[in-house]
């Protein structure tokens, strides 16, 4: 009697194994392995989002709490900054349009890490054991064993299909979170730079319109010249404009009334040369800086 | 050949609008300096020898209503 069942119960044993060990899989890998890698970048994520979303005010395009992409600089960079941090954002059509598909990339994936997705699976798997279990013990089902063993057997390599994907899911989600956080460190990283140049010149405009010059003349129309100037500058010397032939004045830090005096010309025969006559006199100044 | 050298300049206001004043003279190629009040020029000008450097530079100083006090050469 017991023989006639042998296979049926082979069967239910291998589904009994299956199942524990899909339970156990979800656990450790769907659950416990993505939820901690995750929870151990969660802080570094945190950290960027803030830094992101202090940048994105910091890029004034922020208008009541929503981003306007519009600038030609970087709005795709914005649009992630805006994904990632989770910052409302408007969009031209266009550029809608244009990032659609280069939308597909990442968010599909996100959107499955952010969710959670243990609970339907499980559900799934759950269903799907009941379902085997129906047409294994199901001796009412007018069917044959041949044809019920082959149902089996689809839904044997089924099962493992699902334990499969989610295997390579979870570290599909891994890698591409490591992705996205990279991304999201990189663009930060160029933004920042950016501000840093702005910075810079908004330092250099505040320096050299002290002396009340026109803002057209804040830099060199000759990039070596400007170079020297802002080694100068870097130096501790003060840029004076100046108009006619001389472009500035350029006062060394000492400060004193005898301390030196160099004229940067505006359009000097030979830039090249007239860029190392700066630096020469810049170098070539002992004086130190007053108390004052 | 370029041949540097500073030029310590003389009867020039380093007060004023001195750049122009040399510019109009053909000095538009040295740096202009200004310490303790005396104008120094730092030219790097092309000439058969050191000394005809020197004098067509002289001579644009003098253009612009300057004297010559001192010529000494730039180290390289």
């Amino acid at each position: 009697m017991w023989a006639e069942h042998l296979e049926g119960l082979l069967h239910l044993a291998t589904f009994a194994a299956a199942v524990s060990a899909a339970y156990v899989g979800l656990d450790k890998f769907g659950g416990e392995r993505y939820r901690s890698a995750y929870d151990k970048i969660a802080p570094e994520v945190a950290h960027e989002e803030t830094e992101t979303k202090r940048i994105l005010y910091e890029l004034d395009i922020m208008k009541n709490d929503v981003a306007v992409l519009k600038t030609k600089y970087g709005a795709f960079w914005q649009y992630l900054l805006c994904y990632i941090t989770g910052t409302n954002y408007e969009i031209e059509k266009w550029r809608s349009f244009l990032y659609f598909f280069r939308r597909q990339k990442h968010i599909p994936l996100l959107g499955f890490f952010r969710k959670r997705l243990d609970t339907p699976l499980v559900t799934a798997m759950l269903v799907w054991t009941l379902v085997s279990l129906f047409f294994l013990i199901g001796e009412t089902l007018d069917i044959s064993p041949a044809v019920r063993i082959s149902i089996l057997r689809y839904l044997f390599i089924s099962y493992i299909a699902i334990i499969c994907s989610v295997f390579f899911l979870t570290f599909a989600i891994q890698w591409r979170l490591q992705k996205i956080k990279l991304t999201c460190q990189g663009c930060y990283r160029i933004i920042r730079n950016e501000m840093r140049e702005v910075t810079d010149l908004a330092e250099r405009i505040k320096q050299r319109t002290a002396a009340g010059s026109a803002v057209d003349s804040l830099t060199h129309p000759d990039q070596e010249i400007d170079a020297a100037v802002t080694y100068a500058e870097s130096r501790g010397w003060r840029a004076e404009p100046r108009n006619g032939h001389a472009w500035a004045r350029l006062f060394c830090p000492g400060g004193r009334p005898g301390d030196c005096v160099v004229s940067v010309w505006s359009t000097p025969a030979d830039p090249i040369s007239h860029a190392r006559a700066i630096r020469g006199r810049v170098n070539a100044c002992t004086h130190r800086r007053t108390g004052r | 050949m370029i041949y540097g050298f500073t030029i310590e300049v003389a009867d020039i206001d380093a007060k004023g609008r001195y750049e122009d004043t040399l510019h109009t003279g053909g000095c538009g190629d040295a740096l202009v300096a200004v310490l303790d009040g005396t104008l120094f020029l730092d030219f790097h000008r092309e000439g058969v020898a050191f000394e005809k450097a020197v004098e067509s530079a002289s001579r644009n100083v003098e253009k612009a209503g300057g004297r010559v006090v001192k010529v000494s050469p730039l180290p390289d």
